[in-house]
């Protein structure tokens, strides 16, 4: 067993055998007091647990539980090996857990398989974590997930946590991260308000989670082999990632502003791989890690300018520095600098005295590297269009349309997702139908153009608890 | 700050025994009922500002708000459907802070809404997303948009800021409410930010208690649009009035949004902790930051 494995899995059964006491223990300690006894979501911990002593109790549960089907419209049945189908079924629960005054818990375990796919099955801890918290700073040790990003569709600043990309590449899980962060809570003034430094060191290179031979998005099909079991592993401090990173909400006369600063170093959480002709005629792709520095920003405002008031304007830069980890990779990628920058606004009653659209626009890309591994990463200079209707009835529904055009070739994608509570039979029963299309340019390398064209409807049933 | 009824109307919202008495308790707020002004009543523009001003000041010094609240959404067939929220509210003299956070139903659990008002600026709005575990600021100019499928619209959310607003008295007259006939003062509040959907809005101020009993919402066109009853309102420490149920009915599309309160506070500290026997501690600007919009540090 890795220790990794280990380390979680004892993570988990600790707190699934706390949480389990807990809720067999757990009491309100203002039961009973007028006007006190139900004290629901407020964050005071006095509320919320014992006041000295140890006495976890579960103060919240939620979750979802999912049946989805997914079926690929175009490129099927090439005869090499990939499904022109998903089935999965997912269940995702998470557990806020109190432990005492200052110290908090929280786990999210999921569990997916794909009916159609033995090899397409996840177990995971995403989130399993304690915190101590004394207002001032707080501590966090365990798995966890944070999301950094600014923009809609693409961010760049958003370095922290793996993604599996097993079972939908394009829209990929979180996955969480072993390690400790260390926040401070500054005191703020009127300009700058808010401002909290922390501190990330994850000691464990946790590999990100590729999709498997009969996915269509894989990269082993034939007589390529991915070869995780070869990967380099890097060893000592080099695994280490650590980050620093600055939040803060800036108050000026033309606008107002959630600003983060972020430097990063640290093992980059997808790697290059190295092709090696096997003895089946094909090609072994073994992942290779490598480090890389980020340091970069973003800021999500809105201005303090009446005409401009209805917009909400975003920015993500980052400056990727990349180096070799024992002296791997022999062909190092280029520097070069990622950006998203764009704006939301909001139309309300426009159909009806309920319903609201958010239209989005977001310009993408990078610039900076020629090295051929550039050409595979997905953003190059690509505009983003979105917009999300909300008809706010009572069924919840609304459907979501984007688009991602490739500012200097043929190739785009677009995305269509409706959404409806399926009241009749629950009111936590949500029905979804998506269709996700793909217009692949294959004169030019690309990192779709690697793949069968992976156009695919879906539905999918989820209950919410 | 100088808003008229405090109360986001969410806010006001409370927990209470129904059909609570209306008589008025000893005054344990800590918190003295100001005195009355020498009005000018031969102006209407200057008698309305003054009552509004008034019955602002009335209902400042509550320091915090805590409640528990159920809304049921009725269209015009009849058919409904509920939603559970809990509401913060951080009273302060350049701007309130408050946080809404849904209990239910389960697909929004844990969605929540900060704001920041600025009396002289646009607000500061944030919503966290439990399901991106993201916060994100968003826009606060879009009041006219509806507050999650309610009659509300986020400009009825908002705390009515005085000056905000031209004044004209109206009428000393007598609604029918709920609990019977009650004395008011019947103002008319012309919004005077480009933001609104409302031409005007006729607010009826009890004339003993200060508390806005009803107020009627008028279109851009000038026509009768809303209604917003209040009703079985709790006298907090003997001082301050809070609603128990809000009604707020669309007289042109026939369909209403009814909040009602399963528990609400004002300032915490005035309540004990029965297992320390200590006063609770009041809510702090510390529980009104972007960090804490996500129940979890």
């Amino acid at each position: 067993m890795k220790p990794i494995g280990r380390v979680q899995r004892a993570l988990r059964g600790a707190l699934v055998a706390a949480a389990t006491a807990a809720i067999a223990t757990a009491q309100d300690p203002l039961d009973g007091l007028e006007g006190l006894g139900d004290l629901e979501g407020l964050d005071e911990p006095a509320t919320q647990a014992a006041d000295s002593g140890v006495g976890l109790r579960v103060t919240g549960i939620r979750g979802f539980l999912e049946s989805r089907g997914r079926f690929f419209t175009r490129d099927r049945r090439r005869g090499d090996g990939r499904s022109d189908a998903q089935w999965v079924q997912e269940l995702e629960v998470e557990f806020d857990l109190a432990i005492t005054r200052e110290i908090s818990g929280y786990f999210r375990p999921r569990f997916l398989i794909d009916a159609l796919d033995d090899d397409l099955i996840r177990t995971d801890p995403l989130e399993a974590y304690a915190t101590w918290d004394n207002g001032v700073m707080d501590f966090r040790a365990g798995q966890f997930v944070e999301n950094w990003g600014i923009a809609d569709t693409f961010n760049p600043i958003d370095v922290l946590n793996r993604r599996d990309l097993g079972e939908d590449p394009v829209d990929p899980q979180r996955l969480g991260e072993l390690g400790v962060r260390w926040r401070w809570r500054l005191p703020g003034g009127d300009t700058i308000a808010e401002p909290i430094v922390s501190v990330y060191a994850i000691p464990v290179l946790q590999q990100a989670q590729f999709p498997n031979a009969e996915n269509r998005f894989s990269l082993a099909t034939g007589n390529d082999r991915l070869r995780e079991d070869l990967a380099g592993r890097p060893g000592g401090i080099d695994r280490w990632f650590f980050a620093v990173r600055t939040q803060n909400v800036l108050n000026t006369p033309i606008a107002n502003a959630d600003v983060q600063l972020l430097a990063a170093r640290g093992p980059d959480r997808f790697p290059l791989f190295n092709a090696a002709p096997n003895a089946l005629g094909g090609v072994d792709l073994t992942p290779t890690y490598f480090g890389i520095w980020t340091v970069g920003g973003g800021f999500r405002a809105v201005p303090n300018v009446d005409a401009l008031a209805d917009y909400t304007l975003k920015t993500e830069v980052v400056y990727k520095v990349p180096y070799r980890i024992d002296g791997s990779p022999a062909a190092l990628p280029d520097e070069y600098l990622q950006y998203a920058f764009g704006f939301d606004r909001l139309f309300p009653n426009v159909f009806t005295d309920k319903d609201q659209i958010t239209f989005t626009a977001e310009w993408v890309g990078e610039t900076g590297a020629n090295d051929s591994t550039s050409l595979y990463r997905p953003f190059d200079d690509d505009l983003v269009l979105r917009g999300f209707w909300e008809a706010n009835d009572f069924d919840r529904t609304s459907v979501e349309l984007r688009a991602i055009f490739d500012g200097g070739g043929e190739e785009w994608i677009a995305e269509g997702i409706l959404q409806r509570q399926l009241r009749m039979i629950h009111e936590d029963l949500q029905f979804e139908l998506g269709l996700r299309w793909f217009e692949i340019d294959r004169s030019e390398p690309g990192f779709f153009a690697l793949f069968p064209n992976n156009s695919n409807v879906w539905v999918a049933i989820r209950l919410d608890f | 700050m100088n808003v008229l009824n405090h109360g986001a109307l969410l806010a006001a919202l409370l927990a209470a025994s129904i059909g609570g008495a209306l008589r008025a308790q000893d005054n344990k707020s800590g918190v003295p009922v100001p005195k009355l002004p020498e009005f000018d009543k031969s102006d209407a523009a200057v008698y309305g500002r003054q009552l509004a001003d008034y019955a602002d000041l009335y209902d400042t010094g509550w320091r915090d708000s805590y409640a528990v609240s159920n809304m049921t959404l009725f269209d015009s067939n009849g058919d409904s459907v509920q939603r559970r929220t809990v509401q913060l509210i951080l009273e302060k003299p350049d701007g309130d802070k408050s946080i809404v956070r849904f209990l239910t139903p389960a697909e929004i659990k844990g969605v929540a809404a900060l704001t920041h008002e600025h009396p002289d600026a646009v607000d500061d709005n944030w919503l966290y997303l439990p399901a991106t575990k993201r916060v994100r600021r968003i826009s606060g100019a879009n009041k006219t948009a509806s507050f999650q499928g309610t009659e509300f619209t986020y400009e009825d959310l908002s705390n009515r800021i005085v000056a905000k607003y031209d004044w004209r008295f109206l009428a000393e007259a007598e609604i029918d409410a709920a609990a019977g006939k009650v004395p008011v003062y019947s103002l008319e509040a012309k919004p005077r930010y480009t933001d609104t959907g409302y031409s005007r809005l006729v607010i009826h101020v009890h004339r003993e208690y200060w508390r806005q009993e009803r107020i009627e919402f008028y279109d851009k066109a000038d026509r009768l649009l809303k209604v917003l009853d209040n009703s079985v309102w709790k006298h907090r420490h003997g001082r301050f009035w809070r609603p128990m149920k809000i009604a707020m009915k669309n007289e042109q599309a026939k369909k209403r949004t009814v909040i009602e309160s399963s528990n609400q506070l004002l300032n915490l500290a005035l309540y004990k902790n029965k297992r320390t026997g200590k006063p609770r501690p009041n809510l702090t600007d510390a529980q009104f930051t972007t960090d804490a919009l996500t129940g979890r540090r």
